[in-house]
């Protein structure tokens, strides 16, 4: 009996499944949060999350040892329009609402793109429903655990959000669909669209809090309740505040529109992306309390973007709103560093801003900036070290780390190459 | 009085023994006999009366009403069973046949139905002379349903014998099916479509329930709800009576039909599945039915964007064909189905080639299949009382050299035509092997 | 002056305003020269249109306009060997873009007729060092004739360096070409099998057509030449033959267009066997196959920023790809194969330079390299004297992201660095 206690005893002392600590030390920190840029810091981290950082923090014997010396060491890369990881097609473009959609439902963590993004430093990425829709499906935050199951992929906790288009991609303007054409085909039918959807919204939303109130009543028999619609109690959901709007838009009338259709309706917008015209309504937008995420310099490719200016992120964060960058390309995310590097060329934001357009705005604009976005005691390690300074036009992403796990180690990678039967990034 | 009753049996056996031996009794008599559920006999009598495995075994003596069946050299084996396929049902042209854009290759109507109708039946579009012909490969049984489609319908169980379709059926409906596939022009048109319209059809059907369900407890006051074929058909799925079977194509489709089992409460089985083999553990911890598909190499549409990675299709067509098995290996019990595949025998030749063991193989398409689809209490093994479906086979069952020489489902004899370019009709007339 | 064939021979036309060019001498500044080394606050004198003089010792000649060079570096103007410049304004308006024409076969598309002056894409990418470009047609099997375009002029002859540089092919890949309306209609269905049949069939098919199209091209300016030395009557005349013959004949460069390994294996072939002068554009796989194009010396327009061909490739497979190239002697240009993007060239030599690509193959790989490969070498892509003078003045390292351009002279002549984002952005940032 007592030996049994004893050992019982001995159990609970040890911390269940206790990993060693890990110290990325030596390398210039530069924590994103009030801490400002460290010389020679080193961050520490126990059980995936930032135990301490500074210039004078003890290792703690047994701890793995990452030496930065001569490095970055930055927080991981946030990703805030991302189609990386889905199956299947990213539209359910065959009609124009389809809130009931989820990404969820269909994210592919054998997507090979998610260990090239890590390669690129990314950590956390917002996959997004496609441009086809006026108002499309249900989004999915991740973090990129790269060998993780599609449940273990979801950023746990992460607010829910949806995805909205508006201008030519949900008109369909620039290709020609065989058969009858979907509605709408005008930047008024988005409107009309949009506004249809959530009148519909507040009948549903009508009939439900009728029927929780007639449940509340006693006596008499119990109410049927009204029809279940996976649609329209998303739209609901909106209306009451639950869940963030990501509208990609990208001329400044489309998205004055849309701050009117969510002032009128009570809701507000969340980002807006792309948003290549935000420069001329900076204020507006600012007013209305949304964040935007948009390009470096991406133009020319629509008519929408042709008035599209490298400075738009400089433009609108002049005028107070929260901007990040983003890639809507599985290709560009490897290089997000570079492209936050752009915009102190184009506009003079300075680089300590600059480089939070890729890490703590977009995990503020996503409502997970207690867990992410800095490298801060409390959060979670989620963290990238580069051979030179971010921006530096030599600099390679090393190695990077989510919840304090090591997932791209470029040495390692490197090793791995030639050997017969290893594929690049096979999965641990 | 029992005098005359005697002669009149008496007479009446003569008469018999005059006309021949009865047609539907049949000794099979000196073959290897592999019952799959139990021992293996090396000389072993079959005894089939009235459609029924009367007896099994090397002691068991040929009646004497029986027509004799030499099998020496043969072997024997439960007719195989084809759980998820489409056996007599009409093959699509190349291009999905719903029309639109450009010309198909192949003319004539589309015999693809409603794409989102659960509540049709496989068994109305069989085509009784189209579906015999699976016994050419041996089969005796077979589910169908239509590849095309979301929600195609309700499948059937066949027991391939007689002419209608009607006189076939084993199990009808067996099973609700959902292809985890998507629609061109019409919603869903995306893989997570797919799944949210199968979602709010579930919650649909719930509610359609409980509307029926108040209405009939009290109608007085209540607007009558409206009929509603489709809702009607999730009914046995949502309570359980019918396992909704799930059309998979990777791994996740997996997850999402186990998904949707613990969202609603249902049984769900899984069809195709050909990267099954790593989720071998979540599936024997859930105990999920699985049909195996041995179609390696299904037609797919082209990937559209960024250019075709061959090297990436050819691993994955490696791992379906080493899929079964893995999943051997792991010890999960599963079906090995056609799947649509051309050549069912092929399909699963190739997975033996690739490690599956042929003894595991045969009880993959015999009593491992039947356990699936819910028929293992009266076929899939050689065995007293079973339906007498049964495979004679010349060479080691299932090998690339083996001939399907003799099939008997339901008792009834058939032959498969050894000239290549003839059909093998059913054959009424006793085979000239017979000694009586 | 004897009248020359028309299409026959390369046309050089020399910039109106290079010969009213001021004198102009950029002063202290760290110059790259790329063909030879880098000169620390160095002085270039230039003046008629032409580099006068570079070096440490250089004199300012009196009433030149000096430009500071101090804390600054002088580069030779930026070269990127394969765009659309000119050809395209916005992707998405068909009545803006002159890239691919109808059909298959269109070597007499002229990309130098169609240039347009006044895109507002020119200046965008003027403003960041580029001051040449390949423009080229796309498409089809033949797309038709490239023009290595100045970003300066008000006319197409004004901004025409040389046409033509070269005949562009699409090798045949054996897969239709990617439309979005195919996403409409029902998919076809075929086996793996099936699809790589098809494949193979659709690319002998092509390679078959190209080699008859080529063959009959070499006939018929055989015909053409025996016809003007009067040995022959005149062949009937035949537009798209005429054009093609030179490319035939191995007068003039042919472009391939390849990614695959196999696909660029079998173009080297191909060219071998018809005896066409070849350079490789995409060239996405070109380091599995880099010891066969350096033994055949055959060049690469390579475009860095992509995505790995196949799954099981490293991550930094195109990244790395000119280091791998340039290690095994193989010659070849960055380029941006674009035409928006053209001011983002030297960041995608900074790609390739962050993995493993030395520093000075890099900016070579962007300046003197393609005026090589498309044979201006002689007049631009290096700072020294008697070349074009075309540089710009930056000020820090151009792969820097961060780093501003402040001068761009092309021909001697200094450029307006004002662009349509910049008219946008003065405009916008004023209001509330």
């Amino acid at each position: 009996m007592r030996a049994g206690l004893a050992v019982a005893a001995l159990l609970l002392a040890t911390p269940l499944a206790a990993e060693p600590p890990i110290a990325i030390v030596g390398g210039t920190v530069l924590t994103v949060g009030p801490q400002g840029v460290i010389e020679k810091g080193t961050v520490l981290i126990q059980g995936g999350k930032v135990a301490a950082v500074g210039a004078n923090v003890a290792v703690p014997p047994g701890a793995t040892v990452i030496d930065a010396a001569g490095r970055y060491v930055i927080p991981g890369i946030i990703d805030c329009h991302s189609h990386t990881a889905v199956e299947g097609n990213v539209n359910e473009g065959t009609e124009s609402v389809t809130a009931e959609v989820r990404i969820a439902d269909v994210i592919d963590d054998k997507d090979v793109n998610i260990y090239r993004e890590l390669a690129g430093g990314v950590t956390a990425a917002n996959v997004l429903h496609g441009s086809a829709n006026s108002i499309g499906g249900q989004n999915a935050v991740i973090k990129m655990r790269w060998g993780k199951g599609p449940q273990e992929l979801l950023f746990e906790g992460a607010p829910r959000g949806i995805k909205f288009a508006l201008g030519e991609n949900p008109k369909r303007s620039n290709f020609r669909v065989p058969g009858t054409p979907r509605y709408p085909g005008t930047r008024m039918g988005v409107e009309a669209t949009i506004r249809q959807a959530f009148e519909e919204a507040r009948d549903y939303k009508r009939e439900w809090d009728a029927y929780e109130k007639k449940l509340g009543r006693t006596g008499g028999d119990k109410p049927l309740p009204p029809r279940k619609s996976l649609r329209l109690e998303e739209l609901k959901d909106i209306l009451e505040g639950k869940v963030y709007v990501h509208a990609h838009c990208y001329r400044s009338d489309e998205i004055l529109m849309l701050i009117k259709v969510a002032e009128d309706f009570g809701f507000k917008i969340r980002t807006f992306q792309h948003v290549l015209e935000g420069y001329k309504v900076a204020s507006e937008i600012a007013r209305h309390g949304a964040g935007t995420s948009t390009f470096s310099d991406w133009w020319a490719y629509k008519l929408e973007a042709y008035d599209a200016i490298p400075y738009n992120a400089a433009i609108m964060a002049e005028h107070g709103v929260v901007v990040s960058l983003n890639s809507d390309s599985d290709e560009l995310a490897r290089r997000l560093y570079w492209e936050a590097a752009k915009v102190v060329k184009y506009g003079g934001v300075s680089e300590p801003e600059a480089l939070k357009m890729v890490t703590l705005n977009p995990a503020r604009q996503l409502g997970i900036d207690k867990r992410v976005g800095s490298i801060e005691v409390g959060k979670d390690a989620d963290i990238a070290v580069f051979s030179a300074h971010p921006f530096s036009p030599d600099t390679r992403c090393d190695l990077t780390l989510v919840d304090g796990v090591v997932y791209f180690d470029r040495a390692k990678d490197v090793a791995a190459r030639g050997q017969v039967g290893r594929t690049a990034g096979a999965r641990p | 009085m029992r005098r005359v009753m005697t002669v009149a049996v008496l007479a009446a056996s003569l008469a018999t023994l005059a006309l021949g031996a009865r047609r539907d009794v049949f000794a099979i008599v000196g073959g290897r006999v592999v019952t799959v559920s139990g021992p293996v006999y090396d000389n072993a009598t079959v005894v089939v009366r009235d459609g029924l495995i009367e007896a099994v075994g090397p002691g068991v003596a040929a009646p004497p009403d029986a027509r004799v069946i030499e099998a020496k050299g043969l072997t024997i084996t439960p007719g195989l069973i084809d759980a998820f396929g489409g056996v007599g049902l009409p093959s699509a042209p190349a291009r999905g046949g719903r029309g639109g854009g450009g010309a198909s290759p192949a003319p004539a109507a589309s015999p693809a139905g409603n794409p989102l109708a659960p509540q049709a039946f496989a068994l109305d579009r069989v085509r009784p002379d189209e579906a015999l012909k699976a016994r050419d490969q041996g089969v005796t049984t077979a589910l169908v349903i239509p590849k095309e489609g979301v929600l195609p319908g309700q499948s059937v169980i066949l027991n391939l014998s007689g002419e209608k379709t009607e006189g076939m059926v084993l199990k009808q409906p067996a099973a609700l099916h959902l292809h985890m596939a998507t629609l061109t022009r019409q919603y869903p048109g995306a893989l997570m479509g797919t799944i949210a319209y199968a979602r709010q059809a579930l919650y649909d059907a719930r509610a359609y329930r409980e509307e029926w369900a108040a209405y009939d407890r009290s109608p007085r006051g209540r607007k009558r709800p409206r009929y509603d074929a489709a809702l009607e058909a999730w009914q046995d799925v949502l309570s359980g009576r019918e396992p909704l079977v799930v059309t998979a194509t990777r791994e996740n489709d997996v997850r999402r039909a186990l998904a949707l089992a613990d969202e609603f409460k249902i049984k769900v089985a899984v069809a195709g599945a050909p990267q099954a083999s790593r989720l071998a553990s979540l599936i024997k911890q859930r105990s999920l039915p699985l049909l195996v598909s041995v179609n390696f190499d299904p037609p797919r549409a082209a990937t559209f964007f960024g250019a075709e990675d061959e090297e990436r299709e050819r691993k994955d067509i490696e791992e379906a064909q080493k899929n079964p098995a893995e999943l051997h290996k792991a010890g999960v019990r599963f079906a090995l189905v056609s799947g649509y595949a051309a050549s069912f025998l092929d399909g699963i030749r190739k997975a033996v080639e690739k490690g599956l063991p042929r003894e595991a193989a045969l009880k993959a398409v015999t009593l491992d299949a039947a356990e699936a689809v819910g028929i293992a209490d009266r076929t899939g093994s050689v065995e007293t009382g079973k339906i007498a479906n049964l495979v004679l086979w010349s060479g080691e069952p299932l090998a690339k050299d083996a001939k399907v020489k003799m099939v008997f489902v339901d008792g009834q004899l058939y032959e498969p035509d050894e000239r290549p370019d003839r059909r093998g009709e059913p054959s009424p007339s006793p085979s000239p092997e017979v000694e009586r | 002056m004897k009248r020359r064939a028309p299409l026959a021979l390369a046309l050089f036309a020399v910039a109106a305003a290079a010969a009213d060019s001021p004198t102009v001498a950029i002063t202290g500044a760290r110059v790259v020269t790329v063909s030879g080394p880098t000169l620390e606050r160095a002085t270039v004198v230039i003046s008629g249109g032409k580099i006068t003089a570079v070096g440490q010792g250089a004199a300012v000649p009196p009433g030149a306009t000096v430009i500071d060079g101090a804390g600054k570096t002088v580069y030779p103007g930026l070269i990127d060997g394969l765009t659309t410049l000119g050809l395209t304004e916005i992707g998405s308006v068909a009545g803006s873009v002159d890239v691919a024409e109808v059909g298959d076969v269109n070597p007499h598309a002229r990309a130098w007729v169609a240039i347009h002056p006044q895109s507002e894409l020119i200046p965008v990418a003027r403003a960041n060092g580029i001051t040449a470009a390949l423009a080229a047609p796309g498409g089809g099997l033949i797309s038709g004739q490239s023009v290595l375009i100045r970003l300066a002029g008000s006319t197409p002859a004004e901004l025409t360096i040389k046409a033509p540089v070269a005949m562009h092919v699409v090798y045949p890949t054996g897969r239709p070409p990617f439309e979005i309306s195919r996403l409409f209609e029902e998919p076809e269905l075929k086996t793996f099998e099936e699809r790589q049949r098809d494949k193979r069939r659709n690319q002998e098919k092509d390679l078959k057509r190209l080699a008859g199209l080529l063959e009959e091209a070499k006939a018929y300016g055989a015909a053409e030449e025996a016809a003007r030395a009067g040995r022959l009557e005149a062949p009937n005349s035949d537009l798209p033959m005429e054009s093609l013959a030179p490319a035939a004949r191995g007068q003039v460069p042919v472009v391939i267009r390849a990614d695959a390994a196999d696909d660029i294996r079998s173009a080297v072939e191909f060219a071998d066997r018809q005896r066409l002068k070849l350079i490789i554009a995409g060239g996405l796989e070109a380091w599995r196959v880099a010891d066969l194009l350096k033994q055949r010396d055959v060049a690469v327009l390579v475009n860095v920023d992509r995505l790995p061909r196949r799954e099981s490739d490293p991550y930094d497979a195109a990244y790395a790809n000119p280091a791998a190239l340039h290690r095994a002697g193989v010659r070849f240009a960055i380029v941006s194969d674009d035409a928006s993007q053209v001011r983002n060239l030297p960041y995608e030599a900074a790609m390739a330079r962050a993995f493993g690509l030395p520093s000075d193959a890099a900016i070579r790989a962007i300046t003197l390299s393609p005026a090589e490969i498309f044979g201006v070498a002689d007049r631009m892509g290096a700072i020294e004297r008697g070349k074009d003078a075309n540089l710009f003045v930056a000020t820090g390292d151009i792969m820097d992201h961060r780093t501003q351009v402040t001068q761009v002279l092309i021909d001697g002549v200094p450029q307006s660095l004002e662009t349509r984002h910049t008219r946008l952005y003065q405009e916008f940032r004023k209001r509330p």
